[in-house]
């Protein structure tokens, strides 16, 4: 049987990072290319990335494609220690489409830019058979100015992590207007611009990541396996609002692993993990940000995620392998 | 519910269960026999815990997705590969399963013909109605907590006139393999954890056998951390009393006759069949088919689908065998190796409940 | 596959349709395998349809169990860790 690409490939999962380590990175590689990182960063100061925005329905509570499609690039940028600038953006319609729904995306893509106070300086526009797309796909890319370089290489043990807010809203909020398993719940995407944490790069953070496919687990097990330590969070600690907690529990799904689009986990040092927690709460999108743990080398092997459950117990957790839900960013 | 999970809690009656078992000469081995329990069991990193204090867990055959024989899954593929315009439904675990004709994910459907998750069985009666021009075909798979469901969904369908709606039916009864692998005697059990939420629907009575003929005792528990702790508690005490019976620790949930509506509506709508257990084999009387006043809603006889009766185990997998609980899951070669979450080769690493992938996701390395 | 999640009755149509709430979230649920529901019952959820009523007093009575035996342990514990001190003090002296 001819081998075919699975939804799953897409879902931001181990097989998705396989198929890039083995066919892209091979394929093109390069020394930017090489670090895998949200955004690559080039000489000159300057940070460059990309992100495709395909996101079924195209409008749920909290936000839309439009709204998604600056904030999942501009907190690339912002993640990886860069400023963001520019953004192109690259529309691609389906024969068909309502008038009145791009007017509607376009305009809220304004105010995103706005927000995050970045600009729209080129684009592009294809329109395509109607049955050949889904209404409307995006593309954007941005550049940002680079303040300071992650340093994954500093991470000690004691090291704290903070996660900025409660996870797992946008999938729900995505679920929920796809009007799927016939929920009903106040749940809204977080989807919103980073530039708040953009400051504390300057405080010492050593490094951070926006939890988007895949959830906090692969986020965490990705930064665990490029260090010589375990990381140790634990349950009771991480914050989830009332309504993913209901929703997760109903469906039997496993909130660590649903994306967020106005989320982040930080690494800091241990001395400074205190003062900058407080700081990160003073911004409305940070309220509810919380240390939720650490870096060991004591429990667990060196690149594990363990997780010290709310009874107590000790778990492993896994990047994420087959996908929740297609099709969220 | 939160309560039911706390740290101090569970704690608590670790403690409570170690007293019980320090009086022992040696650990004791539990079945659990539901995959929920299993899931409990790992999610809340309890195995490790229970070890330390001389109780050893092993799973049972209580995992619909992976006890049905590839066969069926087969003929699932081969109808929406087959047919133009069929709406397959069916839980989001089956549509894993690898088989020799593949899985539904990597299948192709063919035109017109596709495969769609659902939540509820009844979700599929509504694609039924809004697509009056194709055959929805729900793959109902189960044991008694969800049979009633899928029951009361063909009858709905039935009462409706819906002519467009079938199931393609994989439903399993839990007493009947009990008795076949206390009866096989490949491992000793000191003792049965039954599962919840099939009691919910079967009562107290069902188990009574495995208590009276082969003295095993046993608990009903809940599937809350505590509520599994609870009924461990009482296994432990039955063995300490030198007595065996059918303790309910989740009455909350459970009466000691069931729900007679759902078991209303089960004797109504089908009637017992022998069947074909992936691992266990044939298996009297085990599994549940529509009576023949509904055949018209029975996908295996409306598409003359001929299914026969379970051998199609992929070569080299020991699935059978986990699920009779005689290996746990890293006795197997392939396990962990050709065998993994991402390109999963028997049934019991597709399942979230799955002994094989619950065992890779949550413990592997665990010292 | 035997997930169920007790959930508060929040609304009954006459077709024996509901929705039930658990933590703020509702979902469409068949309530016709279960006798004498009323609003405000809390009802076992699988797969979209109630399957069992939860008693109340049966889990009132298991919870104030769980928190007996959680505090007689916290006392134990307490006790243990006295006299862990006093063995200490003793050494010491």
């Amino acid at each position: 049987m001819k081998k075919k690409i699975s939804l799953e490939l897409g879902s931001g999962g181990k097989l998705m990072r396989d198929f890039i380590a083995q066919h892209i990175v091979k394929t093109f590689n390069n020394p930017f290319l090489d670090e895998l990182s949200d955004s690559a960063l080039l000489p000159r100061q300057i940070a460059f990335t990309t992100d495709s925005y395909v996101v079924d329905p195209i409008f749920f509570p909290g936000g839309d494609i439009g709204t998604l499609c600056i904030n999942g690039t501009v907190n690339d940028l912002i993640v990886s220690g860069a400023e963001p600038k520019y953004i192109s953006l690259s529309l691609i319609l389906e024969e068909g489409m309502s008038w009145e729904e791009l007017e509607k995306i376009l305009k809220s893509i304004k105010k995103s830019a706005k927000k995050a106070g970045v600009e729209i300086t080129t684009g592009d526009t294809k329109v395509v058979r109607r049955g050949q797309g889904d209404k409307i796909y995006i593309n954007t890319s941005g550049i940002g100015k680079i303040l300071t370089k992650p340093s994954i290489k500093k991470i000690r043990p004691g090291d704290k992590i903070i996660l900025t807010g409660t996870l797992g809203e946008h999938s729900l909020a995505v679920m929920l207007a796809r009007g799927d398993f016939g929920l009903e719940s106040t749940a809204k995407s977080d989807c919103a611009p980073l530039n708040f944490l953009l400051p504390f790069w300057k405080e010492g953070v050593l490094w951070m990541r926006d939890i988007t496919r895949g959830g906090l687990a692969t986020v965490l097990c990705e930064l665990a396996e490029k260090t010589d330590f375990s990381l140790l969070i634990d349950e009771e600690k991480i914050p989830l609002s009332r309504a993913v907690r209901g929703a997760t529990e109903l469906l039997g799904i496993d909130p660590f692993y649903l994306a967020c689009e106005g989320r982040a986990v930080l690494l800091v040092p241990k001395k400074k993990a205190n003062e900058l927690l407080e700081k990160i709460k003073m911004d409305p999108l940070g309220k509810k940000a919380k240390i939720i743990g650490e870096v060991e080398n004591k429990i667990g092997k060196p690149g594990e995620l363990l997780l010290s459950t709310c009874s107590g117990g000790l778990r492993l957790l896994e990047p994420l392998t087959s996908e929740l839900l297609p099709r969220i960013c | 519910m939160q309560e039911f999970r706390d740290k101090r809690v569970i704690q608590a009656l670790l403690a409570e269960l170690e007293k019980k078992t320090r009086a022992l000469p040696s650990s004791i081995r539990i079945m659990e026999v539901c995959g929920t329990h299993t899931m409990t069991v790992h999610r809340y990193g309890l195995k490790k815990l229970l070890e330390n204090i001389g109780v050893e867990m092993i799973s049972g055959p209580g995992c619909p997705v992976c006890i049905t024989p590839n066969e069926i899954h087969e003929a699932a593929i081969e109808l929406v590969t087959k047919k133009k315009n069929f709406i397959l439904t069916t839980f989001g675990d089956m549509t894993r399963v690898p088989s020799r004709k593949g899985s539904l994910q990597t299948a192709v459907p063919a035109s017109g013909s596709v495969v769609k998750i659902v939540y509820s069985p009844e979700e599929s009666l509504e694609q039924a109605r809004s697509n009056p021009e194709k055959n929805v075909v729900f793959f109902g798979v189960g044991f008694e907590t969800t049979i009633p469901t899928i029951a009361l969904t063909v009858r709905e369908a039935f009462f409706e006139g819906l002519t467009n709606f079938s199931i393609l039916s994989a439903l399993w009864l839990i007493p009947p393999p009990l008795k076949a692998i206390v009866e096989a005697k490949e491992i000793a059990i000191d003792g049965f954890l039954y599962p919840g939420h099939v009691s919910t629907i079967i009562g107290e009575k069902p188990y009574q056998f495995i208590a009276e003929d082969y003295g095993i005792p046993g608990a009903i528990a809940g599937f809350e951390p505590s509520d599994m702790l609870l009924g461990l508690s009482s296994i432990l005490d039955q063995i300490h009393q030198g007595k065996a019976m059918v303790s309910n620790e989740y009455s909350r949930v459970v009466r000691p006759t069931g729900n007679p509506k759902a078991l209303a509506v089960m004797e109504e709508m089908l009637e017992t069949k022998d069947a074909y257990w992936r691992g266990l084999g044939l298996i009297p009387l085990s599994g549940l088919k529509l009576k023949k006043k509904y055949s018209n809603y029975d996908a295996e006889s409306k598409f003359n689908l001929n299914i026969k009766g379970g051998s199609g185990d992929l070569p080299g997998c020991r699935c059978g065998e986990v699920l009779q609980g005689v290996i746990s899951p890293p006795q197997c070669s392939l396990f962990a190796k050709k065998c993994n979450p991402n390109s999963p080769y028997g049934p019991c690493m597709v399942s979230f409940e799955g002994a094989c992938f619950v065992h890779y996701k949550y413990n592997r390395g665990l010292k | 596959m035997c997930l169920g999640i007790p959930a508060k009755v929040v609304k009954i149509e006459e077709s024996n349709f509901g929705k039930v709430d658990y933590l703020g979230t509702k979902v469409k649920t068949n309530l016709s395998l279960i006798e004498d529901v009323k609003i405000g019952d809390w009802v076992i959820v699988h797969a979209g349809f109630a399957i069992s009523k939860l008693n109340e007093e049966e889990a009132k009575e298991t919870l104030f169990m769980l928190r007996e035996l959680a505090s007689q342990q916290a006392t134990e514990n307490k006790k243990n860790n006295v006299e862990a001190r006093r063995n200490n003090q003793k050494q010491r002296i």
